[in-house]
């Protein structure tokens, strides 16, 4: 009788935190998996799946796959695509090695070249659900590792965690008024202008000035840099 | 026995404090679900906010009506953006919105809300944003013709429950 309370203070404990996750894993619902079959051809059966916890961003190593036709759904329909020149393709790839290994870490994506872009100035144009990076000949005119770090931090900021994103709008200082509304940033300056619209393009715009500008990031936005050493894993 | 009680009441009451961050004792998940489904009704004003949450640690004013304001309460401990009220000019409460933090899990987990508004005729949906530069997609969960918001990401994680009048 007198371990009842202690009983009964381990049943609420462990019912209370038995669906939690460690630290860098998210939880799965139990559910039921229909059969299907993996790109490599492999049969995987229909079953009962248990509730568990995955890793987040568990797509693997970046692979290329350079593409011509316009992508299936592509919004923009004015803009013309064309194949990435064999040189164009080195350059792309061999600069996504020396970026970090968190904004690598995206699975397979597809990457098109195209002439011009719909919107203003816009050397390029991600869409992180599509894991597709559109390269405008603009593009190569620029530093082509600085328009590609900033697309794979758009993928990024996609694949943040819950928590991960809540530190960073702590950090750079963004609020949501609602949900369906643009979100708001005490904020005045910011490292590229157009950060101050939304914290997506704010995040990428810092990622792009953090690996390329470390010093200049550093001095103008301690706390953000600070960040972004832990997430990208660049602290030495 | 005496102290093994005491230590059981102490730890209890520890376990059950919840992540929602509020003046009242009430801290708990279901209090959270109080202020966000009926708080609308039960208190419309700037006044009825102030007497429970306090000063707001941010205040944002519409950029096309600056009568209309936003008030912004962070998280007591982690300092993240917790709770929003949206004023109209009237300064009546036109939505609340709850950023839960993730170690309120699973009160507020995507399963659990959908269980909670079952009968509020609710949707999962995708909405592409197209920004110069980004096509982004957001996944949210609607209820009763969009008046309960529920944005969650690609791991189901709840970003955001908001309430419009």
């Amino acid at each position: 009788m007198k371990w009842l309370p202690l009983i009964l203070y381990f049943f609420i404990i462990s019912s209370a935190f038995a669906l939690e996750c460690p630290e860098g894993k998210y939880y799965v619902n139990e559910h039921f998996r229909t059969d299907y079959y993996r790109t490599d051809g492999t049969y995987v059966s229909k079953a009962d799946v248990s509730e568990y916890c995955k890793n987040y961003r568990n797509d693997g190593p970046l692979k290329i796959k350079f593409w011509e036709k316009i992508p299936k759904g592509w919004p923009f329909k004015n803009e013309i695509f064309k194949k990435c020149t064999p040189l164009e393709q080195k350059n792309i790839k061999n600069i996504s090695y020396s970026l970090p290994k968190i904004l690598t870490y995206v699975g397979k994506i597809k990457i098109l070249c195209a002439k011009k872009s719909d919107a203003e100035d816009n050397p390029a144009t991600s869409s992180p659900e599509g894991k597709i990076i559109v390269f405008y000949d603009s593009a190569f005119k620029m530093d082509i590792k600085r328009v590609l770090a900033h697309e794979l931090a758009h993928f990024l900021y996609n694949s943040l965690s819950d928590n991960e994103k809540k530190l960073y709008w702590k950090t750079a200082k963004w609020n949501s008024k609602n949900s369906k509304k643009i979100p708001q940033t005490d904020r005045v300056i910011f490292s590229a202008p157009d950060g101050r619209f939304n914290p997506e393009e704010d995040f990428a715009n810092n990622v792009e000035q953090f690996l390329i500008e470390p010093q200049k990031m550093k001095n103008d936005f301690f706390e953000i840099s600070k960040y972004l050493e832990l997430l990208l894993g660049t602290k030495k | 026995m005496k102290i093994l009680l005491m230590i059981f009441f102490i730890l209890f009451f520890i376990s059950c404090s919840s992540p929602c961050s509020i003046k009242l004792d009430t801290r708990t998940p279901s209090f959270c679900f109080e202020v966000l489904e009926n708080f609308l009704t039960k208190a419309p004003n700037k006044e009825s906010i102030l007497k429970l949450f306090s000063k707001p640690r941010a205040i944002f004013k519409d950029e096309k009506n600056p009568k209309e304001e936003s008030w912004i309460y962070d998280h007591p401990i982690k300092g993240y953006q917790e709770w929003a009220f949206e004023f109209n000019e009237n300064g009546e409460t036109i939505s609340t919105s709850y950023h839960p933090s993730g170690d309120s899990f699973p009160e507020f987990s995507l399963l659990n809300i959908e269980k909670r508004w079952a009968n509020f005729k609710c949707e999962h949906k995708i909405k592409q944003i197209l920004m110069p530069g980004l096509i982004k997609h957001i996944r949210y969960l609607t209820c009763a013709n969009e008046k309960r918001y529920v944005e969650y990401n690609k791991y189901k994680e709840v970003w955001s429950i908001t309430v419009e009048k």
